[in-house]
């Protein structure tokens, strides 16, 4: 969805499983972002897919699991060399469903 | 009311003033307070100084030449209020979100890497800005639809711009900036729908005169408008009936240009309606607020010089009305002469003399706002009357044909609406859709908008997992009341 306008990097996370190269600085839904993700999170009610929407701390739609812990705000939080990014799939019954 | 006082509040060792909000008025108002002895602590969620306006101002100049210059000077001078706030004695906590504010005595919650600290200041200036108006069109949830502001914070934060067809839609003076900035920085923009009319600038044109005063405003909107047209990009106005389409993700806006239906397939849909404060964290304190209808948004009763309903809390800034950056610093070093004073750093006659500047600004710069709000003017959105698939809740998922059903059988709050729907009970806790949401329900009912209300916020206003909240120690000196 989105590209770097300079295209050098310096560290890598990785997202699902895939190594997504990226650079100091990148918040980790922008990291995501450039990675063409398709979608970050699922909703509980549908399985709706959804992603990143406002990029400033408002919308919550990029929860995502950011080294294990779920409910991360992914546009707050700073990359870090292998980190690892999961989708958050979260199921009718958990705390924000 | 009273807390015990623990000698001077100027010294408070916590901090005899927290800010919370690093944007314009956030930096202003630390810097101005710091300068005369004052203890502050400056609080922001974000990585980095700047707030929205001036997003990474630092890190953009040192690192990423081009975007500093294609983000123009309203974005570089950003970085004088940086340098102040960096050279002052104000402590900087970055990565510091706020998510409960108490009143007796002052306490203010945050948590910085999971953990949950507490500050017991003497004074509070909430300065969280404002964020864009939601746009509940049927398809706005799909990937691949964002805020026209959140592709500029993409730009702003990371250097990085819209990948394949981009369309935009929407009104408001940032969605023409957005859409200069990402065809000047090479994006493929295959239109920009405006949903102000020509009916609208004939509206506003009597407003022009007064508006003249603060004129580099009208120039900045006309020149933006020039150098989309003289790049070849599509503008149509008066665009109704909005729709996002796609299958898993956008594909095309489809929207009404007087009879014509016009659709623009594009990979990315930005769409924008201008900016609201963001009050969730006045609402949560439970503070007075006011509906304003020039713009249709809920902002906080404010004295001349910022203070709340609650003595010793101040808003500054776009979260207590949208006025822009400018204005926003202005408020925000208003708001801190205040409370210098109050704390008796300085005389009553020092603090006038030292505010006239800001005030006089202030009222040069709100000129342009009579016409801004007239031809951006809420009457015109498209937005308000949902369709009934369309979804107005994004984490719950509750469609606006949900919601007049829940209405139509007797839910006439927003909170009984929430318990029945669960509307607003995801993790944005409103901040969404609660805007929507009061204004369905006073259509619904015909009933003033203001009486109608708004969700009762509580806090964490953030998802706080229980252990962090538990692991809270009681730390903390008891403020010193501000009295
Ligand atoms: C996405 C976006 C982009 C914008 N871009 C422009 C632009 O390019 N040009 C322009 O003229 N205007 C722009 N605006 C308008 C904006 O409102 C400015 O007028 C200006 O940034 C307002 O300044 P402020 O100091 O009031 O608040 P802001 O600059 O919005 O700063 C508020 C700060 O508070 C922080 N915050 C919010 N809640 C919390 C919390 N609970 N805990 C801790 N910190 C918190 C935020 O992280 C933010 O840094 C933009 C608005 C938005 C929403
Ligand atoms: S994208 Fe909206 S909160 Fe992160």
């Amino acid at each position: 969805m989105f590209m770097r306008r300079n295209p050098s990097t310096n560290i890598s996370i990785s997202f699902e499983g895939r190594k997504v190269p990226c650079k100091l600085g990148d918040t980790v839904a922008a990291a995501i972002l450039a990675a063409s993700p398709s979608y970050t999170r699922r909703t509980p009610k549908h399985g709706e897919m959804r992603a990143p929407y406002c990029m400033m701390g408002a919308c919550f739609e990029c929860l995502m699991e950011i080294n294990g812990v779920t409910d991360q705000q992914a546009c707050l939080t700073l990359v870090e060399d292998g980190m690892s990014i999961k989708r958050q799939i979260l199921v009718v019954g958990s705390d924000w469903a | 009311m009273t807390g015990p006082r623990a000698g001077n509040p100027a010294k408070n060792p916590d901090a005899a003033i927290v800010v919370i909000g690093s944007g314009p008025a956030g930096m202003a108002a630390s810097h101005a307070a710091a300068e005369y002895g004052v203890s502050v602590v400056l609080l922001d969620e974000q990585p980095a100084l700047g707030g929205q306006i001036y997003r990474n101002v630092e890190m953009t100049k040192r690192e990423r030449p081009d975007d500093y210059d294609l983000l123009g000077v309203d974005y570089q001078e950003g970085r004088h209020l940086a340098d102040r706030v960096k050279a002052s004695a104000v402590r900087y906590i970055c990565g510091a979100t706020v998510w409960n504010i108490e009143t007796d005595p002052l306490a203010v919650y945050y948590s910085v890497n999971g953990q949950a600290r507490k500050l017991a200041p003497t004074a509070v200036i909430i300065a969280t800005g404002a964020m864009e108006r939601s746009v509940p069109i049927p398809g706005w949830t799909l990937p691949g639809v964002m805020g026209a502001g959140a592709a500029q914070v993409m730009l702003k934060s990371s250097g990085m711009i819209p990948e394949g067809r981009v369309a935009i839609a929407g009104a408001g003076p940032l969605l023409l900036l957005v859409a200069d900035q990402l065809s000047r920085a090479g994006c493929n923009l295959v239109g920009v729908a405006e949903t102000t009319s020509y009916a609208d600038y004939i509206r506003a044109a009597p407003l022009l005169p007064r508006a003249m005063r603060a004129s580099s405003y009208l120039k900045k909107g006309l020149g933006l408008r020039f150098s989309l047209m003289r790049r070849g990009v599509r503008l149509l106005s008066g665009a109704k009936n909005m729709r996002a389409e796609g299958d898993r993700k956008f594909e095309r806006l489809v929207f009404n240009c007087g009879r014509r239906e016009v659709a623009l397939d594009a990979d990315l849909l930005l769409m924008h309606e201008g900016v609201v404060p963001n009050v969730q964290l006045s609402r949560q304190m439970g503070l007075e607020h006011e509906w304003y209808d020039r713009q249709d948004y809920w902002r906080p009763v404010l004295s001349k010089w910022g203070e709340t309903s609650r003595k010793g809390v101040f808003v500054a800034g776009d979260g207590g009305g949208i006025d822009g950056a400018t204005v926003a610093a202005h408020n925000g070093t208003i708001a801190s002469l205040k409370i210098v004073q109050h704390l008796g750093c300085i005389s009553e006659s020092e603090r006038n003399r030292r505010a006239e500047k800001s005030f006089r600004e202030k009222k040069k710069h709100e000129q342009v706002r009579p016409m801004l709000d007239t031809l951006f003017g809420p009457p015109r959105y498209a937005f308000q009357s949902p369709a009934r698939e369309t979804i107005i809740c994004r984490c719950s998922e509750v469609t606006a044909g949900e919601i007049s059903d829940a209405i139509a059988a007797g839910c006439h709050t927003p909170d009984s609406l929430k318990s029945k729907c669960r509307s607003g009970m995801g993790a944005c806790q409103g901040r969404m859709c609660g805007l929507s949401v009061s204004t369905i329900i006073s259509r619904a009912l015909e009933m003033p908008i203001d009486q109608v209300g708004y969700y009762n916020i509580r806090s964490p206003i953030i998802p706080l997992p229980l252990c962090e909240l538990a692991a809270l120690e009681e730390e903390g000196t008891p403020s010193s009341a501000y009295e």
